[in-house]
């Protein structure tokens, strides 16, 4: 015991060293783009040794403290992620914060939303204490993924195994999408098991078409895919896969926004292949990059498909009655149509 | 070739003196009223933000006067005003206009030459000789639309009556508006100071200064931000924005003045680490260079549900109180009342005059 005294003398590289050797709990927000990179990053750092603290589902309580702390004019999802960061941030020692800037599809560069731009510099002008941040800037401009994430580790020791913890991760996150695409939910990657998917070749088809972070956080969509069952309506959701994401950016239509991007291409999949009734465009209240999207799925949907459409947007005051009565009516209105 | 481009601000001044020369016919686009709001926020996208619907509504007035060619400045970065263009474009060719889109963007400037060249019957010398003329008056125009504005900006809170210099201000603004002649042009300028100091003043003058930072169009554009220059100006205070329309087709268009943006950058480093749009790192930046200099106070304007204006706020928050300065956010759209936005400033400027008497005691 007397090597951990601190004031014995010659001490002092001796604690630097077990310093580094420590396990660490790093906490992980179950908000914003967990929904699609959980696996990569809870397999990487699992890899590292590190002991990987989700945090809880998103509840009442969530969504209320996160809108206490945020400014009144943030969207829902990025309410909920300080919510869950104010839960989380005292069972770790150390926070993981990425910063999604941009990556390269095809020959151009697609962004994220400012406010995951922004994320760690909203976290900490929201919150006085936090402790230690990993904060990975993931910018394809500025340096690979795994260089970010080296980057981002290069205070916390241990460097020589982030290549493998890397390796490992890129492979399980590929099996984790392949998952996700055939199960249509991403929500495996947190250890829940999906709802079955039957389908009736009368019932009316829908595609949802929303940010997997505010679809199936079902603290936030007020299960708004369990409320299509319940009214009768068949609901489909796609994940695009990296070719058609690569397909989409070549078009007249494509949005530099990456996740943005995706949904155009879910979209497109579900007017052309899946020919699906008629289209429901979930968003959050205040969603910047949304009200873009949502405006070109419409005109694409209605003007050369035509395929009726309805948008629901989502905030910490939507009522669920308002949501049942407005989705039983367009499913009705959709069965009518049919016939 | 009957052009249109989007309004802000006097930036149309300069741009128009700048298109005529080159030879093409400009389509002046009006000025934005509740009209025009109105215009636009029935074919917008419900969340777009309110420069997008008001330049939408005035786009639309264009068409309907007869242009063919929109101007718009367009990209691909995080903001949305990349898109305006080409979503515009879409919303407008479905309520059945027909024109062509001239996207100014960096990897369209053969396509913009070709413009030029085509504008003067396909002769290179020709357009070359056009092309430096029209970028000299466009200059001049803005430089004395900025000089203007700024001797305004200097008289007006000290003014006894601040009537007169606002019929003196629309009065210069005209007559660099109506004439093409690089030296009327540099008269009006040179006139500015001594035109705008005949103006009788008040017999105590101290006035409390304040910095204006936000998204660019709610800065620049008098008409969505309720002429907050002039209003806080009766009230004696001094508005300094940082963006002008002259720095925003100078500083932002062709990028002049990286000093300047190299130090808003090592300024705003512990707040703000990415520049994601809407001048958020500007903003954090002036609002520590505004605590550096000695201002009273910081207003920052936003359009409501703009994506940077609004994340970039607790910072902003934080950075006010870390370097104790007043603050002030203003969400802006086209529900916003005037008077409401009144009062917010009425209270904001007798706080900043508390707080001045406290500091000098």
């Amino acid at each position: 015991m007397s090597t951990l005294n601190p004031i014995a003398p010659g001490c002092f590289p001796r604690l630097i060293f077990y310093y580094f050797l420590l396990a660490r709990r790093i906490g992980i927000c179950r908000a914003l783009h967990a929904f699609n990179h959980y696996r990569l990053w809870q397999t990487f750092f699992a890899e590292l040794g590190w002991e990987v603290v989700l945090s809880s589902p998103t509840g009442r309580s969530t969504v209320e403290q996160g809108v206490r702390l945020a400014p009144s004019e943030l969207c829902l999802p990025v309410k909920a992620f300080l919510g869950h960061v104010a839960e989380v941030k005292e069972q770790v020692d150390v926070l993981f914060l990425p910063r999604i800037v941009c990556r390269r599809v095809a020959y151009d560069w697609f962004f994220g939303c400012p406010k995951a731009i922004a994320l760690p510099d909203l976290t900490r002008a929201v919150f006085d204490s936090l402790p230690r941040v990993v904060e990975p800037i993931l910018d394809g401009q500025l340096q690979t993924e795994e260089a970010a994430f080296r980057a981002a580790l290069s205070g916390f020791g241990r460097r020589t195994e982030v290549r493998r913890a890397w390796r490992t991760a890129v492979l399980a996150a590929r099996a984790g999408g392949q998952r996700t695409r055939a199960e249509g939910s991403p929500l495996h990657m947190f250890g829940s098991t999906a709802g079955s998917r039957s389908s009736s070749g009368t019932a009316v088809r829908i595609g949802v078409v929303g940010h997997p972070y505010l679809l199936f956080d079902s603290g936030l969509s007020l299960d708004v895919m369990d409320r299509l069952r319940e009214a009768g309506a068949v609901p489909v959701v796609w994940f695009p896969n990296d070719v058609e994401v690569e397909r989409e950016s070549r078009k007249e239509t494509a949005l530099n926004w990456y996740y943005e991007l995706e949904l155009l291409a879910a979209a497109r999949r579900m007017l052309e292949v899946d020919r699906v009734d008629g289209l429901l465009l979930v968003a959050s209240f205040a969603c910047g990059t949304g009200a873009v999207t949502n405006e070109i799925v419409h005109r694409e949907a209605v003007h050369s498909h035509g395929v009726p459409t309805v948008q629901v947007l989502l905030d910490e005051h939507t009522g669920e009655a308002g949501l049942i009565t407005r989705i039983e009516s367009f499913v009705d209105m959709l069965r009518l149509r049919k016939r | 070739m009957r052009i249109a481009f989007p309004y802000m601000g006097s930036a149309p001044i300069a741009i128009e003196g700048l298109l005529r020369a080159l030879g093409a016919e400009v389509v002046m686009p009006p000025k934005p009223t509740r009209e025009t709001i109105e215009l636009g926020s029935r074919l917008a996208p419900e969340m777009m933000c309110i420069p997008f619907k008001i330049t939408l509504g005035n786009m639309l007035r264009c068409l309907e006067a007869g242009a063919d060619v929109l101007a718009y400045v367009t990209g691909s970065w995080s903001c949305r005003f990349g898109y305006y263009g080409r979503l515009q474009a879409r919303i407008l060719r479905d309520e059945g206009f027909r024109f062509r889109l001239l996207e100014l963007r960096h990897d369209h400037i053969p396509e913009i030459i070709r413009e030029v060249r085509l504008l003067n019957r396909g002769r290179t010398s020709r357009a070359v000789i056009n092309g430096l003329r029209a970028l000299r008056i466009g200059w001049l125009k803005s430089t004395a639309v900025e000089e203007v504005e700024a001797q305004f900006r200097r008289i007006m809170p000290n003014a006894r009556d601040p009537g007169p210099c606002l019929v003196l201000l629309d009065e210069m603004l005209g007559e660099v508006q109506s004439t093409q002649n690089p030296t009327a042009i540099s008269r009006v300028r040179q006139s500015a100071c001594s035109r705008f100091a005949a103006m009788p003043l008040k017999p105590e003058a101290r006035t409390l200064r304040v910095k204006l930072v936000g998204e660019s169009y709610c800065v620049v554009e008098p008409f969505i931000n309720f002429g907050i220059i002039a209003r806080m100006g009766e009230m004696g205070v001094m508005v300094d924005p940082f963006l002008t329309s002259h720095r925003w087709i100078g500083f932002h268009g062709f990028r002049l003045n990286k000093d300047e943006v190299v130090q808003l950058r090592r300024l705003s480093a512990p707040y703000w680490r990415y520049c994601v749009g809407g001048e958020d790192q500007n903003s954090v930046g002036h609002l520590l260079l505004a605590a550096r200099h000695g201002y009273d106070g910081v207003i920052h304007v936003h359009p409501f549900g703009c994506m940077p204006g609004t994340v970039v706020q607790p910072t902003m928050v934080k950075a006010a109180r870390d370097h104790d300065i007043a603050y002030l956010p203003l969400s802006l759209d086209e529900h916003t009342s005037e008077a409401g936005v009144l009062t917010r400033l009425e209270a904001f400027a007798s706080l900043l005059e508390k707080r001045k008497r406290r500091h000098a005691v």
